[in-house]
């Protein structure tokens, strides 16, 4: 799988019950971002640029219907994958889209989590589609 | 001009590539440097359909909103890439539609199979 990384606070504000981690409680989305993310400092949505709201993509991404469940002392998380389909043009207007950035959307401040490095830009034109796979377990927690 | 002249001369030599940074201190991804390397070459789905999941299938399949050539991923190509060259598997795969779109997926958890494929 591509490599996940972690934002350094996301760890405090788990911490800080600022993000809500287990069960569904939360709604977490994903989104498509243009320039480096930088996960020492970055720290809340705003702070990375997200393809434009259009073309079949709406700003502030899509729900990844966020889910986790404890076993023993590991907490499992899962999430469902994520297709969007540009219709109208290039989705989000955009050949500049490389990474994907999950954050916690009822956090008051719409707190970042992780974020992967596709390793290019891509652009997904009208009528294509772009899939986040989720696989069977998205993190694992002890 | 003598080789001496051309050494003192500032505008000369090796020049740095500007690097535009945005506001945020942040780097464009059309100025960071890929690090995708191809792991499978192109091949049509056919040819490796029994490798490929059902859920890869599926997603297009049942999509409304693509052109029924594009619903009908068994009559693709495919291709796989490691999204940085140490991946120990494909984590993207690109299905080619013979109309000419392209449907990606972007393997970003654990637990799942990652097809790969050797053909000459």
């Amino acid at each position: 799988m591509a490599t996940y990384v972690k934002y350094d606070t996301a760890i405090e504000k788990l911490c800080n019950k600022l993000i809500d981690a287990f069960g569904t409680t939360d709604t977490w989305r994903a989104v498509i971002v243009t320039d480096t993310p930088a996960p020492t400092t970055d720290s809340i949505i705003g702070d990375v640029t997200q393809i434009a709201g259009s073309n079949g993509y709406t700003t502030n991404g899509e729900n990844i219907t966020f889910n986790s469940t404890r076993s023993g002392s590991t907490i499992t998380a899962t999430a469902v994958d994520v297709v969007w389909t540009a219709t109208g043009g290039n989705l989000g207007a955009s050949t500049t889209g490389r990474w994907v950035v999950v954050f916690d959307d009822t956090a008051a401040a719409d707190d970042l989590w992780c974020h992967w490095d596709y390793g290019s830009v891509f652009t997904v034109a009208v009528g294509e589609t772009f899939t986040l796979d989720f696989g069977a377990t998205f993190w694992t927690m002890s | 001009m003598n080789k001496r002249m051309q050494n003192d001369n500032p505008y000369i030599g090796v020049q740095k590539e500007p690097v535009l940074v945005t506001s945020t201190g942040k780097i464009p991804a059309d100025l960071v440097k890929e690090t995708r390397a191809l792991a499978c070459k192109r091949i049509a789905v056919k040819k490796v359909a029994s490798l490929i999941p059902q859920k890869f299938f599926e997603a297009m399949e049942h999509n409304q909103q693509l052109a029924s050539c594009c619903r009908h991923p068994e009559n693709h190509d495919i291709e796989a890439w490691r999204s940085k060259p140490d991946e120990y598997a494909p984590d993207i795969y690109i299905f080619f539609c013979s109309c000419g779109r392209q449907h990606r997926r972007f393997c970003i958890g654990g637990g799942d199979e990652r097809p790969h494929w050797e053909f000459n």
